[in-house]
């Protein structure tokens, strides 16, 4: 049974009720049993049990969950499908030895001329030094992501280590994050912007190790566990810390004690580590005043999507809204399902690209049918998920970070 | 195992990616709500009607019987695969055909799951009243296999009652459209009656219209407390007696009234015996009136606590306990059975005394939430599904509380439908007259027990 | 043949059996042997089964009996099975036997303050057994569902003899194939239904009427429409073209008649609603009827209107959607020429049912088409038939065929029953 021992008596306790159905995005796209919370859970138990083997379709089964925690918020036993998979995750991973996915994903690719040159076009230019950090699954990861930007220079590189204002009140790191750092560099400067502007003293250290949650979720604890401790070492030494990431800022505020349970001596650290980082609203609304400086001549409709590691990993839903209407002129309007996944989910994207662009295009179409001239949210992964979902359907609608949303009303 | 020329040719019939026959699919649909197992030897996802036909005809040549299945959310064992048979899989034919508001009509395909035609309606300020608690997973396809209802039914009816027709593919490979439009259009016998409830036994169901209305313009949500279940089936009566037909009249008993406490903390009261949650809909005019009648009812039954929600917030917070009835007892043992008999409204509460008894007899922890409007209960035993004791337990006390329905001049099935799991106990409530009525149904559609052999009657 | 006639005496008592002056209890042309008056369950399996096992055919009805078919065979007249069972308040349900009366029972029934919606054309002579085995859609069904919904139970004798019982008082009831609800509309081919347990509601606890003179059926059906935009849905909402309106009151248009039945706001809210918009679609005359008497005289006489309506041989029913009929009224014109002038036209607002005086041999296929064209057809086996046609779909409607005619044999082996009714 191995780490499946772990949670059995979690597996057990799903009473195969179904109303994970309506509550997963994968079902409703794909409609097969195994494909809803339900059947993967029946499946990893199924496993647990000797009466299936790990094959390909079975991984395929673990590694196709969003992980977006619907399931949880819908079971009425309160059986929560997203760790369970995680389990399973991690018992593929220590089942198979090293990489399943890449195996599966060359072989996949390989099939695909257009991913795979694609692939390799992209590889070649500056993703590369992103998709590097992650361990064994890299280069795949941003093939959805069409006209991807990538920095030259990465953005910790552009500013100076420490982003001084002439009275601080407060002083913060900035964890930037691989996605901001490298591809979405513009709104890493709108919350430096944001945060000076409010006469916080913004350290951006040299030194920006992946938060670890891509091998987490993959069930490689081992790397996510060095690349959490590098993360603290690096950022511990500060009172606060600000990521604008929504999967980082659920690695570092949350998950890494889950990561980190089992270590007695190292976890008191980890949550230290944790009470000190925020989520970059959640900073901004609790910490600042930034509300009475905004200004804005245009007026425009403005919509937010939640994403999973905000919403459900660590219930931030107020913040951000709170911030995008305080915007004077600003006309905020709730979209259908803002709170659904948007299909980016780490790697389902690259290979499940078909059910993922199928839910992408469902987040492209809420926005839309919202009447929202700008979608803003808290997560680079979402930002250029949902981008290309609105091009595909011929969208105008422009993506932004709040951060962006809030720089641009703060005048130099 | 089905041969590589059969799989051919179902892939040639409805696409690659909608046949399975993958290791995990056989597990995954091996299942369904109840805690029996199925041996199938494929899976297939038709997409149209004439795929419907296709598959039909070419499984009736080859001598296989096909299980039709929705979500899978039934706890009769309705959708347990026979074995050797191939399920079919509607959860891909769920398109939302025609939505014509002001003739109340829409039409749908069989895979549409309730909720999502609930949401496209809400935009227009309609709905599709049969609302089952399974509807946020469960499929048109399913609620018609099953005859659901739901809390709102005693009011406004089951799905039976909200069907004007439906296209079907009979055993035969052909298609029918039986009903129409409108309530008026069934040449003689009304097919779509029979076929509302049928369990997928005797034709396929690949389209139906269905009767959506306007949201009533205004509901008033109510809570009452009560000493004990008695009181509460009490006030049950008496509203009705006063001309109120209330939409919902949901009933908890004390342990579910625990349990949902130990969930969510929903602020009812530990001690009481029972807590009923009404709620009267219409024109905003008549509703203080209603209100004012059932407060009067609740206080003559001895309510210890008789509330009227005044903002949505306070609504959802009087619905937050029952939402989670079911699953909150997962604390107490990790399974449940759930039961679905029904008796007349004036024998509930022999029922609840009867379900007393059950508990005593078998050595079972039951909770009790009901449509107690209709007199539709729904015991919940507590098992653990690895206590082959507990099990045995539990199927025992099942077959009692069956008994005891019909006993009281009600039925086994209220909702659930029969599957496999109530099978056994049919002859009981119909004899052997009612029996055979049953095999002629089946007979003159499926001679060669075709479609969903094994559940509901044997031929 | 005597032997049988003998044996059914022996069971029935000679009193209740006639053989000689039987065109009272008959319609149509052909002679049955005998007219049977049965007053008991155990009565009717004994007809049934003598029948059976002499091959005789069978027909029943409640007052008079359909012939076609039934030379020589057995006319089964309930009408001595009248009695109410039981009323059970608490349940709203009551047990009827199939004899009973619909108009007695209604009326016993409102002393109750209970209310038994559904109501055949023929109100006054029908019987509750052959309201179910028709079991029709009417003007209330928008509201209160069609008339099968109100049966719960039966117990009725099988072609072959045997009791059969099926039902609960609970409305909820999945068990088996629904047997309960398959029955409305078998029209006698599944047996004899000898009991019937309905479910009632609470009587209404107000009811209000609106009548008005309206120019034409045209702007009634507007008016119609606009009523229903308001998100108001009266018991009925019908009208009645100028020769038939007058026969409940001299009007110089059409009679657009409408019942609001529920509780005292809404009531009064509607109909003030209703009348305004009947006024805006320029009626010379509106009347809102608060008064009992004069209420219920008011739909006694629409019930004797009905009456008549259905008497009418050369008539089409036809629906389409509700938001259709003005444009379904526009173009029956163009069929059957002036509808204001035409002997007879009903308008069912709320069921989008028309019915037109003409002849059906003449026209039903052209109005059949139109109606298609509305997303409705013509109604009953007519209809099933013209729309099969219209489709070209000779084998959808042989494979219904074969369905109804292969459940009919299942349940009727011999053919014994209901003779005149071809599937
Ligand atoms: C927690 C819980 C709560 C529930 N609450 C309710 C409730 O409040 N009320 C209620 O009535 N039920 C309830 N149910 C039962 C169940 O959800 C319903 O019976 C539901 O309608 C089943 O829908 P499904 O799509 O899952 O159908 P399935 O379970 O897949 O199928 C149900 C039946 O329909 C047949 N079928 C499916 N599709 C077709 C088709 N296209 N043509 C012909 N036959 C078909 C199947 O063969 C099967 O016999 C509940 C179940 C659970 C687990
Ligand atoms: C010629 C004619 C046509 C009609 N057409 C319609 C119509 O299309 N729609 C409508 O709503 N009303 C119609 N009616 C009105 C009809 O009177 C009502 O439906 C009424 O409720 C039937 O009751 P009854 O007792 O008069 O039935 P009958 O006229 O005696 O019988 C009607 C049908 O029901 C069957 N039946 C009667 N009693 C029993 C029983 N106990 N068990 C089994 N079967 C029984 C008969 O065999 C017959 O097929 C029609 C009436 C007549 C005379």
């Amino acid at each position: 049974m191995g780490v499946l021992a772990e949670v059995y008596e979690k597996l057990n306790t799903c009473g195969k009720c179904g109303f994970c159905h309506g509550a997963c995005k994968t079902y409703k796209k794909d409609g097969a049993e195994y494909m809803v919370a339900r059947g993967r859970v029946q499946l990893i138990k199924a496993l647990a049990d000797n009466k299936i083997d790990a094959d390909s379709d079975y991984e395929d089964v673990v590694n196709s969950c969003l992980l977006c925690g619907e399931c949880a918020v819908a079971c009425p036993s309160g059986v929560k499908g997203h760790e369970l998979v995680l389990a399973a995750r991690r018992d593929l991973k220590l089942r198979k030895g090293t990489k399943p996915f890449a195996k599966s994903l060359v072989l996949k690719s390989l099939t695909k001329p257009g991913r795979l040159s694609f692939g390799f076009s992209f590889f070649a230019g500056p993703g590369k030094k992103i998709l590097k950090m992650i361990d064994g699954v890299q280069f795949v990861r941003g093939i959805d992501v069409l006209s991807m930007p990538a920095a030259k220079t990465p953005f910790s590189k552009q500013v100076p280590e420490v982003i001084t204002v002439a009275n601080p009140k407060k002083k913060v790191a900035f964890y930037v994050g691989c996605f901001l750092n490298h591809s979405l560099v513009d709104s890493a400067h709108s919350v430096v912007k944001v945060l000076t502007k409010n006469d916080v003293e913004v350290t951006v250290p040299r030194e920006q190790p992946c938060c670890g949650l891509p091998q987490y979720v993959y069930g490689d604890f081992e790397s996510a566990k060095a690349q959490g401790k590098k993360v603290i070492n690096e950022f511990g030494k500060y009172d606060a810390v600000i990521t604008a990431c929504a999967s980082c800022a659920s690695m570092l505020k949350k998950e890494m004690s889950e990561l980190f349970h089992d270590d007695e001596d190292y976890l008191p650290k980890v949550k230290e580590f944790s009470e000190k980082c925020f989520e970059f609203s959640e900073y901004v609304s609790k910490e600042l005043d930034t509300t009475s400086k905004l200004k804005n001549d245009t007026p425009t409709i403005v919509t937010y999507h939640d994403p999973c590691h905000m919403v459900r990993y660590n219930k931030i839903t107020e913040e951000p809204r709170n911030l995008l209407k305080s915007v004077p002129r600003n006309k905020y309007v709730e979209m259908f399902e803002a709170n659904r996944c948007c299909g980016a989910a780490g790697l389902v994207q690259a290979f499940y690209h078909d059910l993922s662009s199928m839910i992408t295009a469902d987040k492209a179409q809420n926005i839309m049918d919202s009447g929202a001239e700008v979608i803003a949210t808290s997560c680079p992964a979402c930002m250029l998920k949902i981008s290309s979902g609105l091009k595909l359907k011929g969208s105008k609608v422009e993506v932004k970070h709040v951060a962006d949303i809030l720089a641009s009303s703060l005048r130099d | 195992m089905l041969s590589q020329s059969v799989i051919t040719k179902l892939k040639s019939i409805c696409g690659e990616k909608d046949v399975i026959t993958s290791k995990i699919g056989m597990y995954a649909y091996g299942y369904d709500g109840t805690m029996l197992e199925g041996s199938h030897v494929g899976i297939v996802f038709p997409e149209s009607t004439q795929e419907v036909v296709d598959l039909v005809n070419f499984c009736r040549e080859q001598g296989i019987a096909i299980v039709p299945r929705g979500a899978g959310t039934n706890v009769s064992g309705g959708t347990l695969p026979s074995d050797g048979s191939i399920v079919m899989n509607f959860a891909r034919m769920k398109k939302l055909l025609e939505i014509d508001l002001e003739n109340y009509v829409a039409i749908v395909e069989p895979g549409v799951v309730n909720w999502d035609i609930q949401e496209t309606l809400a935009k227009y300020g309609y709905y599709y009243p049969p609302d089952p608690a399974s509807w946020k997973a469960s499929t048109l396809g399913g609620n018609l296999g099953e005859s659901s209802g739901g809390p709102k039914c005693f009011k406004y009816g089951v799905t039976r009652d909200f069907i004007y027709g439906l296209e079907v593919v009979l055993p035969t490979g052909k298609v029918i459209w039986v009903g129409g439009r409108d309530f008026s259009s069934e040449p003689m016998y009304d097919l779509t009656r029979i076929l509302v409830g049928s369990e997928g036994t005797i034709g396929f169901i690949t389209k139906a219209a269905i009767r959506i209305q306007p949201i009533p313009e205004a509901k008033r949500t109510m809570l009452a407390i009560f000493n004990t279940p008695e009181d509460a089936s009490q006030a049950v009566a008496d509203i009705v007696s006063a001309g109120i037909i209330p939409t919902t009249l949901e009933m908890m008993d004390n342990l579910i009234i625990n349990t949902t406490e130990d969930h969510c903390g929903a602020g009812n009261p530990r001690d009481a015996g029972a807590l009923l949650i009404i709620e009267v809909d219409g024109h905003p005019g008549d509703l203080e009136a209603q209100v004012e009648t059932i407060g009067e009812v609740a206080k003559k039954a001895n309510s210890k606590d008789f509330k009227v929600a005044t903002s949505a917030a306070e609504v959802d917070k009087i619905w937050l306990a029952r939402r989670v009835a079911f699953g909150s007892v997962a604390r107490v043992k990790p399974n449940y059975g759930v039961n679905d008999i029904t008796v007349p409204r004036s024998n509930f509460p022999k029922a609840i005394a009867a379900i007393e008894k059950v508990k005593k007899d078998f050595g079972v922890t039951i909770g009790t939430v009901a449509h107690a409007g209709d007199g539709n209960l729904h015991p919940l035993i507590l098992f653990d599904q690895r206590n082959k004791d507990e099990v045995d337990s539990l199927h025992a006390a099942e077959m009692e509380l069956c008994r005891i329905a019909i006993d009281l001049e009600g039925t086994i099935s209220g909702e659930h439908g029969i599957g496999i799991l109530k099978k056994a106990l049919l002859p009981k409530e119909f004899g052997p007259v009612g029996m055979d009525v049953f095999k002629k149904v089946k007979r003159s559609f499926d001679p060669q027990n075709q479609f969903n052999p094994g559940k509901l009657i044997d031929l | 043949m005597s032997d049988i006639i003998a044996k059914i005496k022996g069971i029935v008592g000679d009193a209740n059996v006639v053989t000689a002056d039987m065109p009272q209890y008959l319609k149509g042309n052909e002679q049955p042997a005998a007219v049977v008056f049965p007053g008991s369950t155990e009565d009717v399996v004994g007809i049934v089964k003598a029948a059976y096992d002499a091959d005789v055919k069978v027909n029943v009805g409640g007052n008079v009996v359909e012939t076609k078919g039934l030379s020589g065979g057995i006319a089964v007249v309930m009408s001595r099975m009248n009695q109410i069972e039981e009323v059970d308040p608490e349940n709203l349900t009551c047990w009827v036997q199939a004899g009973m009366n619909h108009q007695e029972f209604v009326e016993k029934l409102s002393e109750k303050k209970l209310n038994f919606p559904p109501e055949p054309y023929a109100v006054s002579t029908s019987s509750i057994g052959g309201c179910f085995s028709i079991g029709d859609v009417d003007s209330k069904a928008f509201n209160y569902l069609p008339t099968r919904t109100f049966i719960l139970a039966y117990e009725s004798v099988l072609p072959t003899g045997e009791v059969y019982k099926v039902g609960t008082k609970c409305i909820k009831c999945v068990s088996g194939y629904d047997m309960i609800h398959f029955i409305a509309g078998s029209r006698a081919t599944f047996g004899i239904l000898t009991r019937v347990l309905v479910k009632l509601l609470p009587a209404p606890q107000a009811a209000k009427a609106v009548v008005a003179d309206v120019p034409s059926l045209a702007a009634a059906a507007k008016a119609f429409k606009a009523i229903q935009k308001r998100k108001v849905f009266p018991t009925r909402l019908n009208a009645l073209n100028k020769a038939l309106g007058n026969e409940v009151m001299e009007t110089s248009g059409c009679l657009v008649l409408v019942d609001i039945e529920g509780f005292p706001v809404s009531t009064a809210q509607y109909a003030k609603e209703v009348e305004a918009e009947l006024k805006i679609a320029g009626a010379s005359f509106t009347k809102v009827i608060e008064d009992k008497a004069e209420y219920d005289e008011l739909w006694s006489k629409w019930l004797k209107v009905r009456e008549k309506i259905n008497l009418e041989e050369n008539k089409v029913k036809f629906t389409v959607g509700p938001a259709k009929v003005v444009n379904a009224l526009g173009s029956l014109s163009g069929i059957v020429s002036n509808i204001e002038e035409n002997p007879g036209v009903l308008v069912e607002g709320l069921n989008g049912k028309i019915t037109v005086f003409t002849d059906p041999d003449a026209n039903a296929a052209a109005i059949n088409n139109m109606a298609m064209g509305l997303g409705g057809n013509v109604s009953g086996l007519l209809g099933s038939q013209l729309r099969c046609k219209a489709y070209n779909d000779n084998e959808m409607l042989e494979e219904i065929s074969r369905v109804l005619n292969s459940i009919r044999s299942e349940f009727d082996p011999k053919g014994i029953m209901a003779p005149g009714i071809k599937l």
